[in-house]
């Protein structure tokens, strides 16, 4: 059996700007049916874990992947509209996935809590990233 | 020869004792089995009950086929494989993986008892793929092959997987399949082939198989000198049982030849002239590397030419072997708002995307690679023909001396300011790049499965003080390890597989830890749980039988995770919804335990270990046995990229 990736990485800062100017368009729009949705956090926590398996890119904890959900800057309408219709080549679209289900994922990460100590607060990242600054001054 | 003789009619008697001894043992084990104890037999004799029939000993000796008949049924002084061992002793080889097979026994006996089990020592392997494997890892380490030996087409068919990865991945592996050329036993006859070598054919760089003698010294030293030839790969010779068997016909007119090695390829002096000239007056330089740097020279040397150039050094994602200093402010691709007017590829076989980013805006792109010099073959690694300006068919750190020479020749003095002033700018960028990183990295800290930066810090605060080196691969942690862990030395990092496919990182990890081994130097792996499920386990146990230290953590997310995520794609590109996805791509229900199955392998284990808290005093307890001299093994729960 042998497995086979596709190269992510090399998409790089092309991908970074597209990323900008769909939260950008997004979050701009006016209100619609997608505002309007109440979404309920704990119907959303499986639907994140196991319907939609967000957690695959994202990580289990919705920070800890590669494109962090936490902390949440989007709107809630921004955010339905962008999952439904993505553009990246990275995010599939989930055009079939109801404004009521995403609104429920979107109340759930919003109750996640920023788990991100300061690099001050990290000894260990502290003194990488001295090292490194160091190393780069070399 | 008379005490050889009666050794073999003993021997024969045993085997018919053995025979008999087997058939009855496999009868009482029959009966053990329906769930009649000996005691209830002789107690109920008349009670009629399920059995096994008893073979008779004509049937299990039908089961048991003996050997095939060798030539010269009587003492051989002087075996042809005993040659064969001279001629490999020639080319230096401190390691051969054996995984025995009947159709390679004479050069098993040969390496073991003429050659004195040294140079090469035999290294037990429990999968021929693991054997290969260990084999590519060690070559990239130590800077020279090691030898696998296989039996028959079933040992090269475990093994063409581990050869197609050294093959993709460019890396000399000597290997040897000993072949029943004229098979009579109804065991080797599906062993043996018209054209041993066609199975692995598509991804070796030649296959022979001699059918003399002075032929297979002739052959062999082709074989290594053409693997170890930029671009290298791995080479294959069929040894027939019977040319290790048969006497020698003349052991003083048989000579092993000499090893005379063949200078790397350098670029064209014209060529290297016109790179220099663009590289020298460009704007905004940059280097991409490939395969480069696979030795301490060639690591000084890219240094000098990116301080030189004050260009930066972009190594890409995957793929890479040892290339630049992952904390040196060139490394890189000089920031977001680097725009390259010349792009120099070195060992990098596909250079389309550096084409594409500057002929827009009148860009010149130069290309040093050994692949020009491939020869045809089936496999669609060779990357896209590209349209660059300048093309080198040359070894790229062999052609570096001279590229530097003359860059410093034609570099005005009136360009250094300029090259100075591009150096801070790029050093400015690195200083943003680097602290975002960081930055990155603390989110998750704390959480539970452990975040991969967190993994990956953990391991570095343990080793800082310790000549290391990852013999892993890092596709699966993304860019954290050469974020968090100083690439300052050559051998810090073993590269990727090469072809891409799951099964390299456990059993290539012990490869390059037995190299690091002869320079005391701390290896470890870092490897994901569906790698490892391949053939590391078995190879851990090598690594526990041959005392090889060497410290695997299991990047366990507890599964196929790339696949999870593009089945996930898939799904929603059809709208078929994303709740199936995990089908035939999780490991879980049960979630193996890869500390109960080190530890059952004789190796230390601890996990596995969700709580990110308990992961450095887990590396420090695993890391002392590896300075020990052991092999250890830390099951880590993780966040899936």
């Amino acid at each position: 059996m042998t497995h086979h990736w596709k190269l992510r990485g090399s998409l790089g800062a092309g991908l970074a700007l597209l990323w900008a100017l769909v939260a950008t368009v997004l979050s701009a729009q006016p209100p619609s049916g997608n505002a309007a949705a109440v979404g309920n956090a704990a119907r959303g926590q499986p639907l994140f874990s196991d319907t939609f398996n967000c957690y695959a890119c994202h990580g289990f904890d919705a920070q800890s992947g590669e494109r962090r959900l936490v902390p949440m800057n989007y709107t809630q309408e921004g955010f339905i509209t962008f999952v439904q219709s993505s553009p990246l080549p990275n995010m599939p679209a989930f055009p079939d996935a109801s404004a009521q289900d995403l609104a429920d994922i979107y109340a759930y990460i919003r109750t996640i809590p920023v788990d991100a100590p300061a690099v001050n607060d990290l000894p260990l990242l502290r003194d990488i990233l001295e090292r490194k600054t160091r190393a780069a001054a070399q | 020869m008379a005490k050889r003789v009666d050794d073999a009619t003993t021997d024969t008697v045993d085997r018919r004792k053995f025979l008999k001894g087997a058939a009855a043992g496999a009868a009482g084990a029959a009966g053990a089995l329906v769930g009649e104890s000996v005691g209830a037999q002789q107690s109920t004799p008349a009670t009629p009950r399920p059995t096994v029939a008893r073979p008779t000993e004509a049937a299990a000796r039908a089961d048991f086929v003996p050997p095939e008949p060798r030539v010269g049924a009587s003492f051989i002084a002087h075996p042809g494989s005993d040659y064969m061992v001279d001629v490999l002793k020639a080319m230096d080889f401190d390691y051969v993986a054996v995984n025995p097979g009947s159709a390679f026994e004479g050069l098993h006996e040969s390496i073991i008892n003429h050659g004195g089990n040294r140079k090469p020592e035999i290294l037990t392997v429990l999968h021929e793929e693991a054997g290969a494997a260990i084999a590519h890892g060690y070559a990239k380490a130590a800077g020279k092959p090691m030898m696998t030996l296989m039996h028959g087409t079933v040992g090269l068919l475990h093994a063409s997987m581990g050869l197609f990865q050294a093959w993709c991945d460019r890396v000399p592996v000597f290997a040897i399949v000993g072949h029943s050329r004229n098979p009579t036993s109804v065991i080797n006859r599906p062993h043996s082939a018209q054209d041993m070598g066609a199975i692995v054919r598509d991804f070796m760089k030649m296959d022979d198989e001699p059918t003399e003698l002075e032929v297979f010294g002739n052959i062999a030293m082709r074989a290594y000198t053409i693997g170890r030839t930029p671009p290298m790969g791995p080479t294959l010779l069929v040894v027939d049982s019977e040319l290790q068997e048969a006497p020698i016909p003349d052991p003083a007119k048989l000579a092993v030849p000499r090893l005379t090695m063949p200078s790397m390829p350098q670029g064209d002096s014209a060529a290297v002239r016109e790179a220099a000239r663009l590289l020298a007056t460009a704007e905004r330089p940059l280097i991409r590397t490939g395969k480069l740097g696979r030795t301490a020279a060639g690591w000084d040397l890219i240094i000098e030419l990116a301080e030189l150039l004050q260009a930066p050094v972009d190594v890409g994602t995957y793929g890479s072997w040892q290339d630049f200093p992952s904390w040196h402010a060139l490394y890189g691709a000089g920031g977001p708002d680097y725009r390259p007017d010349v792009i120099i590829g070195l060992e990098l076989n596909d250079m389309t995307a550096s084409v594409r980013a500057v002929r827009a805006s009148g860009g010149k792109t130069i290309s040093i690679c050994s692949e020009y010099l491939a020869q045809g073959h089936n496999i669609h690694d060779f990357g896209n023909y590209s349209e660059v300006d300048v093309a080198i068919a040359a070894d790229g750190e062999a052609t570096l001396p001279s590229l530097i020479e003359e860059l410093r020749r034609q570099s005005p003095s009136f360009t250094a300011r300029a090259r100075s002033a591009r150096g801070e700018t790029i050093a400015a960028a690195h200083k943003t790049i680097r602290e975002r990183e960081i930055d990155d990295a603390r989110y998750g800290w704390n959480g539970s499965p452990i975040s991969v930066p967190r993994m990956i810090a953990e391991l570095g605060r343990q080793i800082q003080n310790d000549d290391w080196a990852i013999v892993s691969g890092h596709q699966f942690t993304g860019q954290w390890q050469r974020r968090l862990l100083n690439h300052d030395k050559f051998y810090r990092y073993n590269g990727d597989c090469g072809g891409f496919g799951i099964g390299y990182d456990t059993p290539a990890s012990v490869g390059g830890a037995l190299a690091h081994k002869a320079h005391g130097r701390l290896p470890i792996g870092i490897v994901g749980d569906g790698d490892f499920n391949f053939v590391g386990a078995g190879a851990l146990w090598t690594a526990a039988h041959h005392k090889i230290p060497l410290l695997l953590v299991i990047h366990n997310n507890r599964a196929y995770h790339a696949e999870v995520m593009l089945v996930q794609r898939t799904a929603a590109r059809r709208g078929r919804g994303n709740d199936n996805v995990d089908i035939g791509n999780v490991i879980r229900d049960p979630a193996p335990d890869y500390a109960k199955i080190a530890q059952g392998f004789g190796v230390y284990a601890e996990g596995p270990i969700s709580d990110p808290s308990a992961l450095g005093p887990a590396f420090e307890r695993a890391l002392a046995r590896v300075r020990a001299g052991e092999p250890a093994l830390v099951d880590v729960i993780s966040q899936p990229r």
